[in-house]
């Protein structure tokens, strides 16, 4: 493996256990609070059922992109102190 | 934890960690990472209408994440993945419908799980032969270096001969190419995608490097940038005819996230012809994994 490409990854492995607490409060709450509501929609409304599948997934993945981000950041800054 | 809209219990640990591992490949490879991605849905007790169409919203959100970072990296050619647009969503109906037909005879899991093997056993042979033949014909450090590949001559062969109208890509260092051959290769493309799920790119990420002749890195990013479009209107589709469970996709999609960055970022470190030999093994496992769960069930559960 090239040696830039196992220094990323370690610093990879700092963020990696940050961002894990973050995933895991965040898809409790996903599963609480969206489970109910979307079943509804894909028995009844499957449109409204489609529409918003679509937008959960790209938005959930610009959401996470960010914090990633941010987490990234983070770590950079308390390093830097 | 049971999933009550495809009604399968599945530990959503599971689920990001399949995430994660599908996101580096996806990243690194360019590819949607349903090789990988299908069979294990599959073998966790998910009906594979369902696998074919949850594993395409994952896809969707996973690409966004991945196309982001190689667009900072430069590596993402847009006219030539908007051209592609043309051809890849009549290609993901006519599959999301031969998907619809296939229900309605219930023979739905064979007839997509032997076609999935067939498909990704021929993308493994074929590039174990047009790698090893690269090395041997460059002597390896050469070709690693200006990333060649064996089956150069063909696509310039293609671009030389297309029918017209033809365009000019400069991120992809193609003075000209015909546009109906693209269209007519991003059909397929899509036609797989809409029919065994993910955004096939274990059939365009091939096809752009050996068909179209765009070198691996432009590939790699501008197949994540084609399939955020042609996964998501599959998603529309496939969401639509019931065969989405999108929170499990939303759960797996936490893993992917983080993955894909990495995957992307690692492609910086590697020449192209050492990324096409790394793919290699990927559709093997996942063309195993599906045999295996067509013979014996569902393995994983």
């Amino acid at each position: 493996m090239p040696e830039q490409a196992r220094t990323f990854l370690k610093s990879m492995a700092f963020e990696l256990p940050l961002y894990v607490v973050v995933v895991s409060a965040y898809i409790v709450l996903v599963l609480r609070y969206l489970a109910q509501p979307l079943h509804s929609w894909f028995a009844s409304q499957r449109v409204l059922y489609a529409g918003a599948a679509l937008v959960l997934i790209i938005g959930q993945g610009l959401v996470l992109d960010f914090v990633t981000f941010l987490v990234g950041r983070a770590i950079g800054a308390l390093r830097r102190r | 934890m049971l999933f009550p809209i495809s009604h399968v219990q599945i530990a959503p640990a599971y689920l990001v960690a399949l995430g994660f591992v599908v996101g580096v490949f996806g990243g690194f490879f360019g590819v949607g990472g349903s090789f990988l991605a299908g069979p294990v849905l599959f073998g966790f007790g998910l009906p594979m209408n369902f696998v074919v169409g949850t594993d395409l919203a994952h896809i969707a959100g996973k690409s966004v994440v991945a196309a982001r970072r190689h667009h900072k990296l430069g590596n993402i050619d847009y006219r030539l993945g908007l051209l592609m647009v043309i051809g890849t969503i009549p290609g993901v109906e006519l599959g999301a419908q031969l998907i619809e037909y296939l229900k309605r005879t219930a023979h739905v899991d064979v007839v997509v799980g032997s076609c999935f093997v067939a498909i990704l056993l021929a993308t493994a042979a074929f590039m174990t032969w047009e790698t090893t033949k690269t090395l041997r014909a460059s002597r390896g450090e050469r070709a690693a270096k200006r990333d060649l590949n064996y089956l150069r001559r063909l696509s310039r062969w293609i671009q030389r001969v297309g029918p017209p109208p033809y365009v000019n890509l400069p991120v992809s260092n193609i003075r000209r190419l015909s546009v109906p051959v693209l269209v007519l290769v991003s059909f397929v493309g899509g036609l797989f995608s809409g029919f065994l799920g993910g955004g096939a790119g274990y059939i365009r990420m091939p096809s752009l490097i050996y068909i179209v002749g765009v070198p691996t890195h432009v590939a790699v990013a501008t197949d994540l940038f084609e399939i955020i479009i042609s996964a998501g209107y599959g998603t529309i589709s496939h969401a639509l005819k019931g065969n989405v469970d999108i929170l499990i996709a939303l759960v797996m999609q936490t893993g992917a996230a983080i993955g894909a960055q990495i995957g992307a970022q690692l492609t910086e470190y590697y020449k192209g012809v050492q990324i096409r030999m790394a793919f290699i093994p990927l559709p093997i496992i996942g063309a195993a994994l599906i045999v295996y769960g067509l013979l014996s069930g569902h393995p994983f559960q």
